[in-house]
This record gives structure tokens, sequence and C-alpha cells, in this order.
């Protein structure tokens, strides 16, 4: 049961359950994944931010003014679409999503960022600098730092930028400052690095707004609490829908924050397959990809930015350049659970290209009216494969972890629309 | 010989025959001028077939050459140095030993044109072809207990004063003067000059051995070297002024026996001879890399008959390329015995080479990085660490860079090692490491840069500084193993807190090397109570919260910040770096800290060339002592 408010604003239940699981260990270990790599100066933000995590959620009233604010702010809970046509289309399961889309500035991100940002608002620090991607972390920061009246600095880089302009639009319109990151690939890695060295030179005043299930403990299990309301709620509402839990459940793996947030609820329902879809760019073979886990020449166990997990790397240890259409997925690590979900083989990764990506935003779009974010329509592709080889009966739940409208330029172009 | 792997592999056969009195059963090669060694006395043996084990093809040769079929036995393998070349082709030399009982009359040679029996005090003097006089002498020491001997001479001063200690000079002669006459000591060189009457700056002993007869110095290496220790242990001298003097085959050998014993000499005098490419035990003399820790005048001339000139000029040209400092005489006209005269005679050389002492012989790892804090604290000052990354501009300039801060008198290196990633460093050494990147720079390089380092006789700790992933990505103990025998003394790896970094500190606990910890402004006191126990060498204080880089101030509460991690530190040095880039900045700090780092200025200044990072590593190392 989710706890929501009441109007004396304390919740039945807590809105976001903390150690319902064995991981992280108290060194923020998941397995031999996770850990707190970073330089001396961070050790004690960390620590103290741990310790605020801890006693927010230990508090009845910013549950509940959490709660409050995600179903009145954000929207949640965020429906969960059967899509009818596309079923029908592949022939095989029955395919529902859950329409994260839906949710306020039109991505997953929202959930953790509007948790951290009241978080940042409890422990007094005014100053909040976020890395983004795509920047649907960006909006959804600039929209909760706006909304909660912090000050918010965006560390993007400035490749993203460019395929990204219309998120930039939306970052600065609510008061954020936009950096651009020229260093590196300029892209999500190098916008960590860049937020990470702000952090680590203003870190009395600042609150390190992480936007996926990566870094340095606790920030992969900080980032999964506040997105696990994915999973909580479709688990009550796939089962509301169709009397059972799905099947299958797909999301899209960048650093790996909304599928976590969907796999979270599902850990301990062993017949539900979990799979992850990570970018596979022009192929596995070129080379030119974020397929941390389908490539063993690139993708190996070690260490960036702050935690032990999948990199891709060369030989020497250096982390290589990764590619793919969505600004989203284009990271060369992964978050430690997912390596930790793989290795116990509680979930299953495999990737879409991009040719198959777009594909998969054609079809969702033109069967079912719905345009999907670039990284979310990765979780399509691998729908699109996959449905047809699966009985009638069956259900496929998909993450829909974000809208397409930052997209359309990519997409038109691609397309040749 | 160092080869690097990629080398084609070749393999050869030798076997040692003796008779029952141990005599040596050897071949003299046919006197064809195609052949090498024509003329030359040899091991029987060949090369191994397609196909074939080294002992086959031993036991065939051995059929083709003598009609004999001989159970050997496998004694050692060598890489035999006249058949191989690092890089291209490594010869293996595999080297059996057979018991030939069959008198001479009953064998049949189809190969060479002669063959007899020595006896093994004999052998041992011979030079045999392909080098193989080497592993006779090693077989001959090992299994038949024979010594190869030389006459000496000790000049001593004729007076000396109560615990007084003196110089030593070892003189080697050429060729010419080798036997049993030690008459034949004062033809030429050092012993000539002073019994014509000639002085050395100041009173000394002067030690000339007398090389035997078909013998070269280079032979005779381990013994000479024990000969000096015996010699230092009943004289009153001084153990870092021992210097050595040649000519000719005595230049050749002093250069090897610098090579092989790098803590010997306080300088070397090789006159019309040099190291040259030859079998030297087992390799050859890197002039470079002998030189880097033991400074060389060389004494040659033009118009020398008996050794060429061009030798010395490229043994100068390979000390010039690589950075190292020496000395080179080179007279346009005098013949080869003239240049003894001259080079002896010359007050000069001896007024150098009586300037020289021995550098500080080798404590490496944790206890050198100790060392260089005791010093510092002997003479009331901070120590200065500079940072610099290998491959930035370039790799050859980054070790320029290097060497050009160590002449000035820094106490150790911070050696960075570039990573994509670099999160605690500001935009400075970013983009220097990124260039390194782009320059191909590995991890490997980075190590073989301290070890080149340390061949140029570079003696200030150095700490391996590079981010986790890369060291992972080498493997953690093979990387210290390797950083260690290249000469590094410690490890900074700014993302690795105490809590991640267990598998590092056994290794390096049980390897020697100091592994660094940080310490910054935002530490509390629990967290500094666990940090400081862990680190050895010392804690790297971070000045300020922030990345690498310069600024234009430091923070006013230092004193406060260093008086509180003081109370809890004990007597680990404290070294602080980021931020500082002045002399300015270090007449603030250097009352505060037993060191400090300066990474970005030196960084900066390297764009501009090693004179640059000299210059200002020279003006910061000036504000350590000025008032």
């Amino acid at each position: 049961m989710l706890g929501m408010e009441t109007p004396n604003g304390t919740p039945e239940a807590p809105y976001i359950q903390v150690n319902s699981t064995d991981v992280p260990d108290a060194r923020g270990y998941y397995g031999q994944y996770g850990g707190r790599f970073v330089p001396e100066t961070l050790i004690p933000a960390l620590d103290e931010l741990l310790a605020a995590y801890q006693d927010a959620m230990a508090d009845p009233e910013f549950q509940a003014r959490l709660a409050y604010l995600q179903r009145t702010f954000t929207g949640r809970p965020t429906p969960i679409t059967y899509a009818e046509r596309m079923s029908r289309a592949l022939g095989g399961a029955q395919i529902y999503l859950k329409r994260e889309d839906l949710a306020h500035t039109g991505a997953h991100k929202i959930n953790n960022a509007l948790g951290q940002a009241l978080l940042a608002k409890r422990m007094g620090k005014q100053r909040v600098v976020a890395e983004t991607g795509a920047g649907q972390h960006g909006v959804a920061s600039a929209t909760a730092c706006a909304m909660l009246g912090l000050d918010c600095i965006v560390y993007m880089g400035s490749v993203d930028m460019a395929r990204q302009q219309p998120n930039v639009f939306r970052m600065k319109l609510c008061g954020a400052q936009v950096v651009p990151v020229e260093s590196g690939s300029k892209t999500l890695k190098d916008a960590i690095n860049e937020a990470l060295r702000d952090w680590v030179t203003n870190v009395r005043s600042t609150f390190y707004l992480l936007g996926s299930a990566l870094g340095p403990h606790p920030y992969p299990m900080i980032v999964r609490d506040f997105q696990s309301v994915i999973g909580v709620e479709a688990r009550e509402q796939i089962v509301a829908l169709t009397g059972r839990l799905p099947d299958t459940i797909l999301a899209c793996v960048g650093g790996g924050s909304n599928a976590i947030g969907m796999f979270h609820a599902f850990r301990d329902d062993e017949h539900v397959e979990l799979i992850g879809v990570e970018a596979g760019g022009r192929g596995i073979e070129t080379g030119e990809h974020a397929a941390r886990f389908a490539d063993p020449s690139l993708g190996r166990p070690g260490v960036l930015q702050g935690t032990r997990s999948f990199v891709m790397q060369n030989a020497d240890g250096q982390i290589v350049n990764t590619h793919s259409i969505s600004a989203g997925l284009d990271y060369a690590s992964v978050g430690p659970e997912h390596a930790y979900l793989r290795e116990n083989e509680r979930a299953y990764y495999t990737y879409a290209t991009d040719e198959e990506t777009l594909e998969a935003v054609k079809m969702l779009s033109t069967l079912e009216g719905i345009i999907p974010a670039l990284e979310s329509a990765h979780a399509i592709a691998e729908a699109i494969k996959r449905a047809p080889t699966m009985p009638k009966d069956s259900i496929l739940l998909i993450n829909l972890s974000g809208r397409g409208d930052k997209d359309l330029g990519t997409i038109m172009k691609e397309l040749g629309i | 010989m160092i080869f690097n792997g990629q080398e084609e592999e070749r393999a050869v056969v030798g076997v040692i025959l003796t008779d029952a009195l141990g005599r040596v059963l050897l071949q003299q090669r046919d006197e064809r001028p195609e052949l090498p060694y024509p003329g030359w006395w040899t091991l029987f043996g060949g090369t191994v077939e397609p196909g074939e084990t080294p002992e086959d093809a031993m036991r065939r040769e051995l059929r083709e050459e003598l009609d004999l079929d001989l159970p050997v036995t496998h004694w050692r393998t060598f890489d035999c140095p006249v058949r191989s070349e690092p890089g291209q082709v490594r010869t293996r030399n595999h080297q059996f030993s057979a018991r030939i009982d069959q008198p001479l009359e009953s064998l049949t040679l189809r190969e060479g044109q002669a063959m007899r029996f020595f006896e093994p005090e004999q052998a041992a003097t011979l030079e045999l072809a392909f080098a193989q006089h080497v592993i006779l002498r090693d077989y001959l020491r090992d299994v038949g207990g024979i010594d190869v001997g030389s006459n000496l001479v000790l000049l001593e001063p004729e007076t000396t004063a109560p615990g007084q200690r003196y110089p030593l000079v070892i003189f080697l002669h050429g060729s010419g003067e080798r036997g049993d006459d030690p008459a034949l000591l004062y033809r030429h060189g050092l012993p000539r000059f002073l019994q014509t009457g000639g002085l050395l700056p100041e009173s000394a002993y002067v030690l000339i051995p007398q090389c035997p007869t078909d013998s070269r110095w280079e032979y005779l290496l381990e013994r000479l070297d024990g000969l000096v220790e015996s010699t230092i242990h009943d004289h009153p001298i001084d153990r870092n002024r021992v210097y050595g003097a040649g000519f000719s085959m005595g230049s050749l050998g002093l250069w090897h026996w610098a090579d092989a014993y790098p803590d010997r000499f306080a300088a070397l005098l090789p006159v019309g001879g040099h190291g040259f490419k030859s079998w030297g035990g087992a390799h050859f003399v890197d002039p470079a890399r002998t030189a880097g820790r033991t400074p060389v005048w060389m004494i040659h001339s033009a118009a020398d008959e008996a050794v060429p000139v061009s030798g010395a000029d490229d043994f100068s040209a390979a000390l010039t390329a690589a950075g190292v400092t020496f000395g080179y005489t080179r007279y346009p006209d005098a013949t080869h015995a003239q240049t003894s005269d001259r080079a002896f005679w010359d007050s000069i050389h001896y007024e150098w080479l009586f300037g020289q002492r021995r550098r500080a012989p080798g404590v490496r790892g944790v206890d050198a990085v100790a060392r260089m804090f005791e010093q510092a604290k002997a003479e009331s000052r901070s120590a200065f660490l500079p940072y610099f990354p290998i491959g930035f501009p370039n790799y050859t300039e980054s070790l320029a860079a290097v060497e050009a801060m160590a002449a000035v008198g820094v106490d150790g290196f911070e050696i960075g090692i570039p990573f994509s990633d670099p999160v605690a460093d500001g935009a400075v050494i970013q983009e220097a490491t990124q260039i390194a990147l782009d320059n191909g720079t590995t991890v490997r390089q980075c190590i073989q840069a301290v070890r080149e380092l340390r061949g140029r006789g570079i003696d200030q700790p150095m700490l391996l500084m590079g981010y986790v992933n890369p060291l992972l990505a080498y493997g953690i103990e093979a990387f210290v193993r390797d950083a260690k025998a290249a000469g590094a003394d410690g490890l900074i790896v700014p993302d690795l807190p105490p809590e991640e970094g267990a598998a590092f500190s056994e290794i390096c606990r049980r390897e020697g090397l100091a592994l660094v910890f940080f310490l910054a402004p935002t530490s509390s006191a629990e967290r500094i109570a666990l940090v400081a126990p862990q680190a050895s060498g010392f804690i790297y204080v971070v000045a300020l919260t922030g990345v690498t880089g310069e600024r234009s101030a430091l923070p006013a509460d230092l004193t406060t910040f260093i008086q509180r991690l003081r109370a809890q530190t004990g007597e680990t040095p404290l070294v602080m770096g980021f931020g500082i880039s002045r002399p300015e900045h270090v007449r603030m700090v250097r009352e505060l800290v037993d060191g400090f780092i300066v990474g970005s200025a030196l960084v900066r200044a390297g764009r501009d060339g090693s004179a640059a990072v000299r210059g200002l590593a020279e003006a910061l190392r000036r504000a350590v002592d000025e008032e």
C-alpha cells in the first residue's frame, strides 16, 4: 500500500520505504559493486547526506510532504495504459505501459529530483548543483528548485545541449543556470565530473542533486528509493487491472534509475522476469554504443565517478567515449545495483540499436498515439522483438520513462520527416 | 639486455664437454673470412631446427660434428647477446654438459679446423667465439671451482691524519699491460703520471690491479669489486669518494663495472676507450643508464688509431639524447698512447674527478620518504614536492621537466599518471593529462618513466599519483610491484579513501611502499582519527575545499586547520597541496607543514618547456629558505 497524506498531513504508512532489501550493505556495496571512491573532501558530505536521508525517511512529516507534492505537483500516481493496438500488431504478449511520461516535466526524473530537493531544503543547503544528459533530470531539478525556492546550477555537456535544446530552454525558464561542459566527450559523464568538481569546491553550502542510481554511496540507494514509487504503483495497478502480476518487465538502462525504480518492487516476485535494455548505438560490433554489459571487450568491472560497477574502458583503464542516439543512455557506466542484479541473475540485460529505437518510436506513435522519449523507446524496441515470442495471455509491462517532445528534432532528422 | 617480448625467438645449443680430469674439449673454427669468428675457439653446438627439442638438436650436432652419440645434460639457458637485438631477435642459448671418455685420437672432427682438450685453468683465460667464454667461465667457477686471479699494486698516501678519510682511485690498464709483470703497470696513464712525480689534487689511495693475459676486466668485475670492498675495509677510505680511471681496455672495464655496480663509484674517467656494445657478463652497457647513475668524463682523440673515436662519439650522442650531463674531452690529433699521456697529465680532469661525491645509495620506498622529511627537518625547512604528469606535453619533455626540477633541489616528486576522468583536478591538469592521453601515454609508460628517471640519477623520492580505475585495470598487485621495481617510493590515489583501500594498503605495506591518504578542511575529528593511522609516508592535506588549481590566495584559517590535524596525527608528516602556486604561498605554508605540493602552476609552466618549469621550481624552492 502506498502511504498517502491524510488531512492532518500524517501518512498511514511511509510514502518511501527504506531498508526494504539486503542491499546496499553498511559500506554502500551491492555484492562487489558500489562503494565510495571519491576525494576525501566529499566523504564527510556523503556521511552528512546519508544521516540526513535516514533522518528524513524516519520523519512522518517529511514523508507526508513528499507524498503531497508527488500527488499535487508531479501528478502521481501515473496511470498504466493498455497498448491494445500494438499488442495486436505484434501478435503475442499483452503490452502495458507505465506512463512516467505523464509525470510533471515529462519523465520519471521528477520523482527523485523532488525527493532530493526536499532533502536539500531540510539540510539547509540553498545551492543545488545537478548534472544532466538528456536534460530531463536537469529540467526536473530546475522545476523542483523553482517550486521550493532553491538556487539551481545544472551542468550539461555541450554535445547534449545541442541535441536537447528544448530542455535547455525549459531549465533556463525555471531560473536554473545551465553550465556547458566542454571537457572529455562533452556528454553526461563529463557533466557529472563537473558537478562533482563544483560540489567538492562548494561542499559546505551546496547539495549535489544526482539524477541517476549511480555515483558514490548513498546516491544509488537514495535515487532507487525515491524512484521505487514507480514499481510500487505499477505493481498495484497491474494487479488491479489484470488480476495478476506481469510475466516480464522492460525498462531502458542508462545509469538505470527508471529501471531500478520499476524493478525494486518486483524483486521478490521471482517469477516476474526483469529485463534492462541498454543502448546498442550503431551496433555492438562497431564499438560505438553504451551497452556496458553486452560488450566484454569494453565493458568490464571498474571504478567511475565514485562507484564500482561495469565501466566501458580500454585496456589501460581509460574511460572510452560512448555513443547512443539518446543522450540519457549515453553513459560509460551503469548503476551498481544493476551489476549486482545481473550477477545474481535476478535481472537480465539486453540492448537495442539506434535504428531499432527509431522504429520503436514510429510504431508506438502511430499505433498508440504516444511519442516516447528516445531513451524509453529502447524498451519499446525490445518489446517489439520479444512480444511476438510470448503467449497471447502473457503480460509485458514496459516502463515508459519519458515522453519524446524533447527528441523531436533528432527524430525528425533521423526519420526524414 | 631488455627484451620487449615482441622479438622473433631463435634457439641455439652448445655443450661443455669435459673428460675425467676436468679438461674441456673445444673446437677451432675454420679460417674462412665469410664466417663470423674465423679461427676462434668455440664450444660444440649449433642451431635448433624446426620441430626439434634443444636436446635433440644438441645430440644431432654432436653426431654431425664429432660422429658421437652422447647423452647430454641441460645445464642453463642464456640469452645470447651476440645473436640478439632487443626489439628484433631474441636468441636463447641452451647450454648442455656432457662427459666425454673417448681419447682425442679416437674422435673424428667433421667441422672446424682443429680440436683439443684444455686444462680448466687455461680454458678460463680464453676468449671464445659468440662470447661463450662467459658461459664457460661460469661453468668452471660453479662446477670446476676455478678462480680467475690478478696482481695488484696499492699506492698509499705518505702520511695519513688520524680520523681523516681519503679518496680511492682505481686505475684499470689497457690490453698491453696484461700479464704477471707488475712493471708493465707503469707504462701508461695514472701510474706513469704518479711514478714520474705527478701529484693528485689531494692525498689519496690508488689501487692498480693487473689483468691476466687473455682475460678482460669485464670478466673480473665481481673480484674487482670485492677487492675494492676489502681495500675500503682495511684503510681509512671515504666510501663516497671512490673514483674509477681507465685507459683503453680499462675504460671499457670501467663502464661495465659502473653499470653492474651503480653504487660503487663517485665518478669515472674513461680514457681512450668506451663501453662499446660487447658482452659484459649479462648485458650491454647502456650509456645513459650508467652515466645517469655515475658521473662520467670521457676522453678520446679523433686521431686514435687503436680505438676509433666513433664509439666515444656514439656514447656522447646517446648521453646527449637522454639528457644526461657528462664531460667529454676530444683531442684532435693525439695517437692512442698520446691520449693517455695528455689526459692523465691534465689537472682539469683530476679536479673534476676529485670534486665528485657518490650519491646516497638506494634507500627506497617508505624509508626514502621518511628520510626526505628527516633531511628537510634537519635543515629546519619544509619539503617541496612538485607534481608533474607523464606524457605532457609529450613523454620526453615530461621527463625533462622532472629532471630540471630535480636539478634545482626539490625534495621529492608526485609523478602523475593521466586519467580520462580526473574529478579531483582543475582545468590545467585536466587539459594536460588529456594531452598526455592523446599522446598515447599508458600506465606502463609512467612506470617506465620512473625507471628512466632513476637511470638518470634522480634520487629524490617519487610517488606515483593516479586515479583508481587505471590502476585496477593494470592489476593492483602488478602495479605496486612494477612501480617498486622501477624505483617508485609510494602511491597517491585521490579517489581512494582508506575504507576502499584495504587491498592497496596491504600490498603497499608488504612491498614497503608509502600509501598516502588525504585529509581535508571538511574532515571531522572522527574522520581524522580513522584516516591518520592508515596513511604511510605522509598525510596529504587538502588546503581548501575544491579541485587542484592555482588560487590567488590561500584560506586564512590554515593555521587553525593544521593545529586541529596535528593534535590527532602526531608524528606523521603533513604535506599540503591544492592551490599552492606562488612563492608567497610557500612562505605562508612553510612554517606550518612538513611539506607542500605544487602542481597546476608547474604544469602550466610546462607548456613553455622544461626551462620554464625549472625557473618556477627554482623560485618556489628559494621561497622555502629565504626570509
